[in-house]
């Protein structure tokens, strides 16, 4: 095809140069590709817009949730801030072993053997009160005395710390710090246990 | 330079800059949206478990104010007054017992008593210490020293001597 002509008019010269020139073709394609982003881009502004609507009134509505909360907590105060004291406290308050419950598990030990006597029990709570994940830290010293007779005084001693270890808590520590060992001819054997129970 | 590229090349540079102006505008709009739907929803979640947990206190009110205050007994800003109130059985029984902190002590983060007696047999303080501990789910002994007063083996009870310390945590203000 002819460009320029005789029976060519300049209008239609210039609508084919349009039509043949590659970077006018490009210049087309650009043009339609950015009117289709527009028509998407109105899309998506449109359901960000439908979007957006929906929030503002839940947040009002949450606004006025927390407004009548408010007012009904301030009426239970006293009790929430108890209710969150003890929430806070409740590893401290659950995981307490009582002294007394040791004490009575070593009474239980005493009474399962009759040759064996108390005559000293100290016991100390290594608990820090300042960390609020601090453990019960027992250690407890028993001084005793076995009543002579003719079964061996290691052995009755052996038997005692047996039972206290089937009487206390099952993780504690139990040693002997003295031996049940005659030296003199006393009434009675003295001999001292160590008891370590960490929770 | 070519008329048809040049305006080719002006033509791509304004629509690239127009679609990514409108890009992060729509994606900043898209995630200011998505932020506040998820503050909403998170917000409605804390509110309906603040409700269920105010309809719950309201219809057990009664029973947790008892429940909290026999846990919280004890937990005071000040130190516990010496009475059969607050020691029972042990104040009953007679023995010494002497807080080791002053009320006004501000650094004070439990409170401590000291607890001495020479005449309890061993039968009737061991109930009494234990009811203490009972009475005070925050407190504890953190020393008890009990030695007997009698010979191993005695056929009749005798007094033990007892010291102890036992110790609450102090309530805040």
């Amino acid at each position: 095809m002819l460009n320029y002509g005789f029976l060519t008019s300049r209008k239609q010269r210039a609508i084919y140069l349009y039509r043949s020139d590659k970077f006018y073709r490009a210049t087309f394609a650009v043009l339609i590709i950015f009117l289709l982003t527009q028509i998407f881009a109105g899309f998506a502004g449109g359901a960000l817009v439908l979007l957006g609507s929906k929030t503002g009134p839940q947040a009002r509505e949450n606004q006025l949730r927390n407004k009548s909360l408010v007012a009904q907590e301030s009426q239970r105060i006293s009790l929430i801030r108890k209710l969150e004291t003890i929430t806070s406290l409740k590893p401290l308050i659950t995981t307490r072993i009582p002294a007394a419950r040791l004490i009575r598990n070593i009474e239980g030990a005493f009474l399962a053997n009759d040759q064996v006597s108390l005559t000293e029990l100290k016991l100390l709570n290594g608990f820090n009160h300042n960390d609020p994940n601090s453990k019960d830290d027992f250690t407890i010293i028993i001084s005793g005395a076995i009543k002579h007779s003719d079964e061996n005084p290691t052995i009755v001693l052996r038997n005692f710390t047996k039972s206290l270890t089937d009487d206390l808590p099952k993780d504690s520590r139990i040693d002997v710090l003295r031996n049940a060992t005659t030296e003199r001819n006393e009434a009675f054997v003295p001999f001292e246990v160590k008891i370590r129970y960490v929770l | 330079m070519k008329s048809s590229l040049a305006t080719f090349l002006s033509f791509l540079l304004v629509s690239v800059a127009i679609i990514t102006g409108e890009c992060l505008f729509l994606f900043s709009a898209f995630q200011n949206i998505e932020s506040n739907l998820t503050q909403n929803n998170n917000q409605s979640l804390e509110f309906a478990k603040r409700e269920a947990a105010l309809q719950m206190v309201g219809e057990k009110s009664e029973g947790l104010e008892q429940k909290a205050s026999v846990l919280l007994a004890g937990y005071t800003p000040d130190p516990l007054s010496i009475s059969q109130e607050t020691f029972g059985d042990l104040f009953l029984l007679g023995v010494q017992i002497s807080p080791l902190e002053q009320p006004g002590d501000k650094e004070a983060k439990i409170w401590t008593y000291k607890l001495s007696s020479t005449t309890i047999e061993y039968h009737r303080l061991m109930p009494a210490i234990s009811e203490l501990e009972n009475q005070y789910p925050t407190g504890r002994f953190i020393e008890i020293d009990l030695k007997s007063t009698r010979p191993p083996f005695a056929m009749s009870p005798g007094p033990v001597n007892f010291t102890g310390i036992f110790a609450t945590l102090r309530g805040r203000q």
